[in-house]
């Protein structure tokens, strides 16, 4: 083929969209030996990245504070322009800048900055048709929008911060509506009830991590800021979990037997799931709450009979213990287990 | 890869499917007993002298299963001329009220007439319902949840009834319970 017919065929390609620029110059620079950068590499957060992140979180500290000191001299409309208006404008800059990848951490900048103002301008506009906007009822139709609002940008502009946010509008709406039905109930409106809520967000966080795991491992691709989500989905979940059924078991002599019973086989549970999930949040948060638990089963049923000071004493042994354990199955198990992949 | 696929979805489903099931359980517990909660039987008294109120100390209470009125204690008010001897001043009486459950409504009853009522001051009623306050709307997150004393339940056998009372929002607690009626 001569050069001419070449590029003439290049020119009709581009003009019927089938090739794209870049495209191009990575074929031309495969072609003559130039090494690529590896797809990690170009989603490793730098000091840039961070900077544009805290910089959004500055423009959202700065708008609330504005508004707020001017909340009375404005009225309803500008009210809602500041608000709401200001979001959605920081979403529409999100999606422009996302078209170009070089700044395509920006465009996720200002997606962060309308995630964290869609909130309040939801608000001002139900506000302002006279809803009440702290009711149990008006926090879930605020959250379920967000929530739908964000898992379909997941599925048009596939990033991190979709997740996160979808997780956590999820997890808002789980709350409030849960608040909502109990609201003409109050014979479930009881402590326990916020703990059981607790117990299951917890457990949930545990499964989404571990499917975000599983899609990055079964993709093949380099997904490192997956990975980072799934981590913190893990040691967010476990605490949460953990945490839970902790406060369950309540306090002597209104303990819950079940949970009190139950928290050790819990606690291990979690211990060993840190070895096949080669999760150290499991293991750390497994061991810190194996203490904690160790030190309130003393202080409940054994500060009287064997003596405070004794108590003490096997609780810090048993402590000692524990952290050795933990020490030990992280060298041996997650360290040694590092690169193999689990199926 | 199949199976590895598999697990993925799994434990997407569930992690997806616990809040979910919470959801329909909270949901579940809520509805479902009320067709199995047997319907409360016993009427109960009550009075809106509430705490604070210009009565001060409570007029009415049930001693030995009977309402009785105890004599009345007047606020007094700061004289602005002289002498300067505060003076009572007069000030609504505190009603009772007969709460009919059967048909959910409350019935104003004259002293005479609730004297002859048989009283039981229990916190459950012999058909095992609860007189309880309501929670406070405006739940925020999971948070801040209270008391709401403009709202009051009948609460029993895995259910809560929503009372017809209706009260000065404008009052500290403004309805106070006095013993459910044997007769």
């Amino acid at each position: 083929m001569e050069k001419q017919e070449l590029l003439q065929e290049i020119r009709a390609a581009a003009a019927d969209k089938k090739i794209l620029r870049d495209e191009m110059i990575a074929a031309y620079d495969a072609g003559v030996g130039v090494p690529t950068a590896h797809p990690s590499l170009l989603k490793r957060m730098n000091i840039a990245d961070v900077l544009y992140f805290i910089g959004g979180a500055i423009v959202f500290i700065g708008i609330a504070i504005l508004v707020g000191q001017h909340w009375d001299e404005l009225d309803m409309p500008t009210r809602i322009l500041a608000t709401l208006g200001s979001g959605i404008a920081a979403y529409i800059v999100g999606v422009l800048l996302s078209r170009d990848e070089r700044f395509g951490v920006v465009g996720t900048a200002f997606f962060f900055l309308s995630a964290l103002i869609m909130p309040v301008g939801l608000s001002v506009v139900f506000d302002a048709a006279g809803l009440e906007v702290g009711s149990a009822g008006m926090q879930s139709v605020i959250a379920g929008i967000l929530l739908v609002a964000y898992l379909a940008s997941f599925f048009v502009f596939p990033r991190t911060l979709f997740i996160v946010f979808s997780i956590l509008f999820g997890t808002w709406l789980f709350f409030s509506f849960t608040s909502f039905l109990i609201l003409n109930n109050p014979h479930l409106a009881t402590a326990e009830f916020f703990e059981y809520r607790v117990l299951a967000v917890g457990l949930a966080y545990v499964f989404l991590g571990y499917a975000l795991r599983e899609a990055v491992a079964t993709t093949g691709e380099s997904h490192e800021e997956y990975s980072a989500l799934a981590s913190w989905l893990y040691a967010g979940g476990v605490a949460l979990f953990l945490g839970a059924a902790l406060a369950l078991g309540g306090w002597s002599p209104n303990q819950n037997a079940f949970w009190e019973v139950i928290f050790p086989g819990l606690v291990f549970g979690v211990i060993f799931l840190s070895i096949y999930l080669h999760a150290r949040s499991f293991l750390a948060f497994g061991s810190v709450y194996l203490m904690a638990y160790i030190l309130k089963i003393t202080a409940e049923y054994f500060s009287d009979t064997l003596g405070w000071p004794l108590a003490l004493v096997l609780a810090g042994l048993c402590l000692i213990a524990i952290g050795y354990g933990a020490f030990r199955l992280n060298q041996n198990y997650l360290v040694k287990g590092v690169g193999e992949v689990r199926p | 890869m199949e199976p590895i696929k598999k697990s993925k979805n799994i434990s997407l489903i569930v992690g997806l499917a616990i809040p979910v099931l919470m959801i329909v359980a909270v949901a579940g517990s809520i509805y479902i007993p009320q067709f199995f909660a047997p319907k409360p039987q016993y009427d109960f008294l009550y009075t809106n002298d509430y705490y604070g109120g210009p009565y001060g100390a409570q007029l009415y209470e049930v001693r030995n299963g009977r309402v009785v009125k105890n004599p009345p204690v007047l606020p007094l008010q700061d004289s602005s001329a002289p002498p300067y001897v505060a003076k009572p001043v007069p000030a609504p009486e505190p009603q009772l009220f007969r709460y009919d459950v059967k048909n959910d409504m409350s019935k104003e009853v004259a002293f005479e007439e609730a004297q002859n009522f048989s009283l039981t001051t229990d916190q459950k009623s012999p058909d095992g319902f609860e007189f309880r306050d309501g929670s406070r709307d405006g739940d925020f997150f999971p948070f801040g949840r209270g008391y709401d004393y403009n709202v009051k339940y009948l609460i029993g056998h895995g259910i809560s009834r929503k009372l017809n009372i209706s009260v000065n929002q404008y009052q500290y607690n403004p309805v106070r319970f006095l013993g459910w009626i044997k007769n």
